[in-house]
């Protein structure tokens, strides 16, 4: 049993049997429930002198909800992986090394790949990603999915790793003296895509988290 | 969504982006196919490298004069299947010499150091004592007991 569950357990058997909340507060302060839990608690129930008290709607789970933002965030993965690879790989093409005799021949194929990737997976993630966000506006207790608040935030984490690791590497191969105007760009382009997934993805869970 | 939108419309346009990039840069299937024609090619010169020194091993260790098989030798590929045109046979000396194919795009080809990626031949130089020399006998030493 949850925290959470355990004292909003309790806060339904007190308010039945006809305590005031500001009793319920006193008695779980002084078993020791801090401030944040005891709000909790007390949230789940809606405050009027209905009895028995009334829920208030909670977090759900539902298997439809774990394959629509399953399927969104490999669209998105895969997306944002080629999307990098693609661009990392044409400025390498593009501008080969001079001191490298072997010719960039290798990248067609890798270029191809990510294109091809791309073309099946964004417009796959534009679409569901629209058709979610659309069913979240016509019905704001889908906000309450536990799946897309934790996908929007793994998403968010993986995003932030990403920047992080590239802002290391950029320093680190400043450091070393090795920073080429290629090199950087490739980075930018690393930067760039997880920079504006990141961006995009705060803003769903801030706008989410105001309709709560 | 007016907080969403201005990123989304970013990756939908860095994904636009870097399409039209790789289709410029990169090309298309009819490039892919060009790709895969000059593959075809390159084998074929590898084919007549082997071809050539079959010759040459068979007409006494000297390069011949043209590509034309013998019965130890049996010609392999030696027209440009697709275009239909002969692969060329250039003597350049009694060592050194060239096959050379039209090849569409010659840079994409995996590098090798004989190609020449500019003219589209491979030279290469005969080595005609290379058997004699390998299999000459072992110097004898001959052991004294002391």
């Amino acid at each position: 049993m949850k925290n959470s569950d355990q004292i909003a357990d309790f806060v339904q058997e007190a308010l039945n049997a006809g305590r005031s909340r500001t009793e319920i507060q006193q008695a779980l302060h002084q078993a020791g429930w801090t401030n944040a839990e005891i709000d909790t608690g007390l949230k789940a129930w809606d405050d009027t002198a209905f009895l028995p008290p009334v829920p208030r709607p909670r977090p759900f789970v539902s298997a439809r909800e774990a394959f629509l933002y399953g399927l969104i965030f490999i669209a998105l993965g895969m997306t944002a992986w080629h999307l990098t690879m693609l661009g990392v790989n044409l400025i390498d093409f593009a501008w080969p090394e001079p001191e490298a005799d072997h010719r960039p021949y290798y990248r067609l194929s890798s270029i191809r790949w990510s294109m091809a990737a791309l073309i099946v997976f964004f417009p796959l993630f534009a679409w569901l990603n629209r058709r979610a966000n659309r069913a979240v506006q016509t019905d704001k207790g889908l906000r309450r999915s536990v799946v897309r608040k934790w996908v929007g935030y793994v998403v968010l984490f993986l995003a932030a790793l990403s920047l992080l690791g590239t802002l290391v590497f950029v320093l680190f191969t400043f450091l070393n003296g090795e920073a080429t105007l290629k090199f950087l760009s490739k980075s930018a382009v690393v930067a760039a895509v997880s920079g504006v997934i990141f961006l995009y993805y705060r803003a769903q869970l801030a706008e989410d988290d105001d309709g709560e | 969504m007016a907080n969403n939108a201005f990123p989304q419309f970013l990756l939908g346009a860095g994904v636009v982006a870097a399409l039209a990039a790789g289709f410029w840069i990169v090309g298309g299937p009819e490039t892919g196919r060009m790709e895969s024609r000059d593959k075809t090619r390159a084998a074929d010169l590898q084919s007549l490298q082997q071809h050539v020194i079959c010759l040459a091993n068979d007409n006494g260790q000297t390069l011949p004069e043209t590509m034309d098989e013998n019965p130890a030798c049996p010609a392999p590929q030696l027209t440009d299947r697709f275009t239909d045109r002969p692969y060329r046979y250039n003597r350049l000396s009694d060592r050194i010499f060239e096959v050379c194919a039209e090849f569409e795009l010659p840079d994409r080809l995996y590098p090798h150091p004989h190609f020449n990626p500019e003219t589209g031949c491979r030279r290469v130089t005969y080595k005609a004592t290379r058997d004699t020399e390998r299999f000459k006998p072992m110097q004898q030493f001959e052991v004294v007991p002391q």
